[in-house]
């Protein structure tokens, strides 16, 4: 079978991406960024979005999110994203329910995927979440 | 005829340069590389090559068409006019700057250009996340005026060629600061670490390719604070490692909106700045940035009138 110069230069760079990528992973490079404090989900929180202040927060048990309301009743939705941290403003779009006991919130947006945080007060949290969508529809 | 393509012989410096970054990461700053993040621009940059193979010729025989209308002819052997090489360079650099502009600025452009910014990382992997869809953009009428007043369009490809090596390694945090005589002519990592960045301050600045002086001639340039850490990235993150989705979501994104909108406005979604809304429901970087200095304006009073307060209480 003859293999054409292009698709053979294709194959050979997937296979160099694909060992690069894993000699990063061989490295142990990233490690995974953990939230332990309220300080440092409302700092991580100015980063996501310039200017939110949060007047209550709750950091996942896990550090692995948080979730943040400001003073104008704005929520805002923390993840771990690698080793960074990713968020949203949430809208009616978003919902939260309990599943054992934690709280799963599922922003609105399929790619941005479902977090779950292991908090406090989870149901209150997720009344809240509910109470965006609800304001838009009433 | 010339042939020749600079950035394929630049593959295996630009993998060996990535291999002792990593190993610099290893042992200085092992967040700097995530392996995901990692693969999702090395990914990046194999799909810009096929795009490239499957739409670069269109445009090269496009350009050779408008070429034949050139104001001024280098002869035949237009490769043998030595000066014109460095000449093209610094004016396809111009070029790069203002195509680079309006892809941050035109939301069409962006849509194509916001590939390269979409890492929350910043190391020489990013550099190779390359466009994908910048073929269905016009950014290839920037070039336009280089081929109308005579370069050839081979010596333009070249010199892009140059331009591009040159870019990927400015794409580091290994390296802090050039020498200041480089840092005042020349993109280095410092200047195009802003460029990357996504703290208000730092928004829409540094477009430079190679000369920063571009920036400092048209008013965009913005240095590097050693106060202030830069978060890179994209205002709304993507939160996702999935190729697809980072390739075109901007694209589904506009798309979508000029779907939604009113005919009045359709328009507007594709020539306005990114974030640009009818209903004003969302944030311009111009928007963020003046909301960002108000807080500085009103950060520096509330210190001073508590300094003058504070001269004020009795001893």
């Amino acid at each position: 079978m003859k293999v054409s110069p292009e698709l053979m230069q294709f194959l050979g760079s997937l296979v160099a991406i694909l060992a690069v990528a894993g000699l990063a992973w061989w490295l142990k490079l990233g490690g995974t960024p953990q939230l332990s404090s309220d300080r440092e989900a409302q700092a991580a929180a100015i980063e996501a979005i310039d200017g939110f202040e949060s007047v209550e927060t709750a950091v996942d048990a896990n550090g692995n999110g948080a979730i943040l309301r400001d003073r104008s009743g704005c929520l805002l939705l923390l993840k771990r994203h690698g080793n960074k941290l990713a968020g949203r403003l949430l809208t009616h779009s978003a919902t939260g329910r309990i599943d054992k006991g934690q709280l799963v919130v599922d922003s609105g947006e399929r790619r941005f995927g479902l977090v779950i945080l292991t908090i406090d007060h989870a149901q209150s949290w997720a009344d809240r979440i509910n109470g965006v969508r609800s304001e838009r529809d009433a | 005829m010339l042939d020749f393509s600079p950035t394929e012989y630049a593959v295996p410096g630009f993998v060996l340069l990535i291999l002792i970054e990593m190993i610099w990461a290893w042992r200085n700053r092992p967040d700097a590389y995530e392996p995901r993040d990692t693969l999702t621009s090395l990914a990046f940059g194999l799909g810009s090559t096929v795009s490239g193979l499957l739409f670069g010729g269109f445009f090269f025989l496009l350009f050779l068409g408008v070429w034949e209308y050139r104001l001024i002819d280098f002869g035949p052997e237009w490769w043998a006019v030595w000066w014109a090489w460095p000449l093209c360079f610094v004016l396809d650099d111009l070029k790069y700057y203002w195509v680079h502009r309006a892809g941050h600025r035109i939301r069409w452009m962006w849509a194509a250009h916001v590939n390269h910014h979409s890492s929350q990382h910043y190391n020489l992997s990013t550099a190779l996340r390359q466009t994908w869809t910048g073929p269905f953009t016009f950014g290839f009428l920037f070039a336009l005026p280089l081929v109308l007043l005579g370069f050839h369009p081979l010596m333009i490809a070249i010199c892009g060629g140059f331009n591009l090596i040159y870019q990927f390694w400015i794409h580091t945090e290994a390296i802090d600061r050039m020498p200041r005589w480089f840092e005042g002519v020349m993109n280095t990592p410092s200047h195009h670490r802003v460029h990357h960045a996504t703290n208000p301050r730092y928004l829409d600045r540094n477009y430079a390719g190679v000369f920063i002086i571009w920036d400092k001639m048209f008013g965009t340039f913005e240095p590097e604070s050693d106060d202030e850490k830069i978060r890179y990235g994209i205002i709304k993150q993507l939160g996702s490692f999935n190729l697809l989705w980072a390739v075109f979501h901007e694209w589904i994104g506009m798309l979508s909106d000029m779907w939604r909108s009113p005919w009045e406005h359709k328009l507007s979604y594709l020539l306005r700045e990114p974030g640009w809304s009818h209903d004003g429901s969302r944030d311009t970087s111009d928007a963020i940035r003046a909301r960002w200095q108000e807080r500085q304006i009103v950060k520096t009073s509330v210190a001073s009138e508590n300094a003058i307060a504070g001269e004020q209480e009795p001893a």
